[in-house]
């Protein structure tokens, strides 16, 4: 029987400091299909972060069964973990986490450089991106002190959305906007979301997780109850 | 990931602190320009010394009293009292290989005509000697046998000397005064040297030639010559024949030296190879200091930019990929370094040619040196650091504040 698309079973995450054992995920289980739109919901330091840090590839649990569309992340190598962030994962962070140096533009083209992709596919590719997003072309060339917050966020996603990715991970990605820029972007995955990608969206905000089709509500490293929500 | 894209990056910003990356570079620029000044110095005077010893004519053998309990005192006083005019003689006639000796004696002495006059160095010879020293006659003869067996009292004049006391005038047949000590000589000038220029730390212009026998007989009452200065077929051979010889009279090998002028050459080589391998060391310290401060920005910077990694390790970036940045980085900064190192050096080197006379010569070699030190030290100190960035767990890099 094919497996869901991500399937996580009594995973554990232990921070270790010094003899001290902190658990931080404590068994969390849960499915997710290929086009769901999910919340993680959950108050601050309830794991939720970390939750996503493992289902995004970007930490393992320290035990546990993480299954990615078929591959068990436990068992890959740190290169391979790179590569799936790389090519099936975006990430949105809610500090918006654009590298300070580079234009917009530069800025969306990173994971393509890391594909190996040639700069002019890398161009191509990173214009198409940011238009989709909905940013203006005479702000391709911005850095991110000169632009907005919500523009900064168009292009986190631009960025995300670079390398065509089956998932979309957004850590409170409306957490340093105003209502309505964060209205805008929680649109904009909205879309994404229609056109079937996988959004799982990390955040405190019963209204912001309101746009998720299921809310995973996480209290004290583990899943306390899970709603779904009439479209 | 492609490098030339890396290398893009990484000079951006090293651009975007100019000051820092500039003086995290100085170690290096310093370092650079003293190995390349100093190699090209070095070379460039050791060829100009060849040269002028080269100038002095091939297979040229010198034999001298040798210093026994150091320089000047009563061994080397007893050590110049060996060579006579008759164990010259002796030493030409019975070395197959010694096509030509003659003794000389090094003084010095004021020389006089009318109102001018000139503190020259006189060499007391004999004829045979302007050929072993290549010497070319400008005007009139060299000392001839006539002159040595009759101690006559006749004078061959450097160029600087002529130019000095003669001024424009025809020195030939004019009588010169030349005052030795206590003595007033009157001797007649029979010729003029061209002009040599300076060798090594004797100027041949500066000199002037008297018969051996007129300064022996008439001027210092001398028995003995300071020195004789031989034309050799094979310098090897002559050596040999002369030290067996020198050696069959004189029991204490210590008492004489013979060399020859390639070996001379050789052991100028050698010293100044040494020297300038000794010296280029002490400049390449300064490499290594250049190194440990482009290491101590680089980790600076690791620290500065953890964020930064996080973020492109969230993006998709291998440990590789990190590594490669930054490596790059220590990398175009320690060779920016060099190459505006090796600018300053070469410039440095061109500087102090002109005041030394030479050529400035830009090696190969010093070029390789230049760059290859100063890769070599981005390569090596930004090693460390780079493993450092490429190790950091994304997920503690993203939370760094």
């Amino acid at each position: 029987m094919k497996k869901p698309f991500i399937q996580a079973n009594d995973i554990w995450k232990i921070y270790y400091m010094g003899e001290v054992e902190v658990p931080a995920i404590r068994g969390i289980s849960l499915e997710i299909k290929k086009g769901e739109f999910i919340a993680i919901i959950g108050p601050s330091g309830s794991g939720k972060s970390t939750l996503m840090h493992i289902l995004g590839c970007l930490d393992k649990p320290t035990k546990g069964i993480f299954y990615l569309d078929e591959e068990d992340i436990l068992k890959a190598s740190e290169n391979r973990l790179a590569a799936i962030r790389n090519d099936r994962i975006g990430f949105v962070f809610q500090q918006f986490n654009l590298l300070a140096r580079r234009s917009a533009l530069e800025n969306v083209e990173t994971p393509c450089l890391y594909a190996g992709k040639s700069r002019k596919e890398r161009i191509r590719r990173a214009r198409e991106s940011l238009l989709k997003v909905g940013l203006e072309e005479k702000r391709f060339s911005h850095h991110p002190n000169q632009l907005s917050g919500g523009q900064r966020q168009r292009v986190a996603i631009a960025r995300a959305l670079i390398n065509d990715p089956d998932i979309i991970f957004a850590d409170e990605p409306t957490g340093a906007l105003d209502t309505r820029s964060g209205d805008e972007i929680l649109e904009i995955f909205q879309q994404l979301n229609k056109e079937g990608r996988t959004l799982i969206l990390v955040t405190h905000e019963r209204y912001v997780a309101q746009y998720a089709e299921r809310i995973i509500h996480i209290k004290d490293g583990r899943i306390d109850s899970e709603e779904l929500i009439a479209q | 990931m492609i490098v030339s894209e890396l290398a893009k990056v990484a000079l951006q910003s090293l651009m975007i602190n100019k000051l820092r990356s500039f003086l995290s570079m100085l170690g290096i620029i310093i370092g650079v320009t003293a190995v390349i000044a100093i190699i090209s110095i070095g070379q460039g005077a050791t060829q100009m010394v060849q040269e002028t010893i080269s100038s002095l004519g091939s297979g040229l053998v010198t034999i001298s009293p040798g210093f026994r309990g150091g320089w000047g005192g009563r061994a080397a006083r007893t050590a110049s009292g060996l060579f006579t005019l008759e164990l010259g003689e002796e030493l030409k006639e019975k070395s197959p290989d010694v096509e030509e000796l003659v003794p000389s004696i090094q003084s010095g002495g004021l020389l006089k005509y009318g109102e001018n006059s000139y503190q020259a160095s006189i060499v007391a010879t004999a004829s045979g000697y302007e050929n072993i020293f290549n010497h070319t006659i400008a005007e009139g003869r060299f000392l001839v046998a006539e002159d040595v067996d009759n101690y006559r009292k006749v004078v061959v004049l450097g160029s600087n000397v002529v130019r000095e006391l003669f001024g424009n005038q025809n020195p030939l047949g004019k009588k010169t005064i030349i005052q030795m000590g206590q003595g007033r000589f009157i001797f007649e000038v029979v010729g003029v040297l061209e002009s040599k220029g300076q060798v090594m730390f004797f100027n041949f212009d500066n000199q002037v030639y008297i018969p051996v026998t007129t300064m022996m007989k008439r001027m210092t009452g001398s028995k003995y010559v300071n020195s004789y200065s031989a034309q050799a077929i094979d310098s090897e051979e002559a050596i040999k024949q002369v030290e067996f010889l020198l050696a069959k009279r004189l029991e204490d090998p210590d008492l004489y030296n013979v060399t020859s002028q390639e070996e001379i050459l050789e052991t100028i080589q050698r010293v100044s190879a040494t020297m300038i391998f000794m010296l280029a060391g002490i400049a390449g310290i300064s490499l290594l200091v250049g190194g440990i401060g482009i290491m101590n920005i680089m980790l600076v910077s690791v620290t500065e930019r953890t964020r930064e990694i996080g973020i492109r390790k969230a993006l998709g970036a291998k440990r590789k990929d990190i590594l490669i940045q930054f490596i790059v980085e220590a990398l175009v900064m320690s060779l920016v370094g060099g190459a505006i190192g090796l600018v300053l050096g070469w410039a440095v080197s061109v500087l102090v040619s002109r005041y030394g006379g030479w050529a400035p010569t830009l090696s190969m070699f010093s070029v390789v040196v230049g760059i290859g030190f100063s890769s070599a030290v981005g390569l090596v100190f930004g090693i460390y650091p780079a493993m450092k960035a490429a190790k950091l767990n994304p997920v503690e890099a993203l939370r760094y504040e």
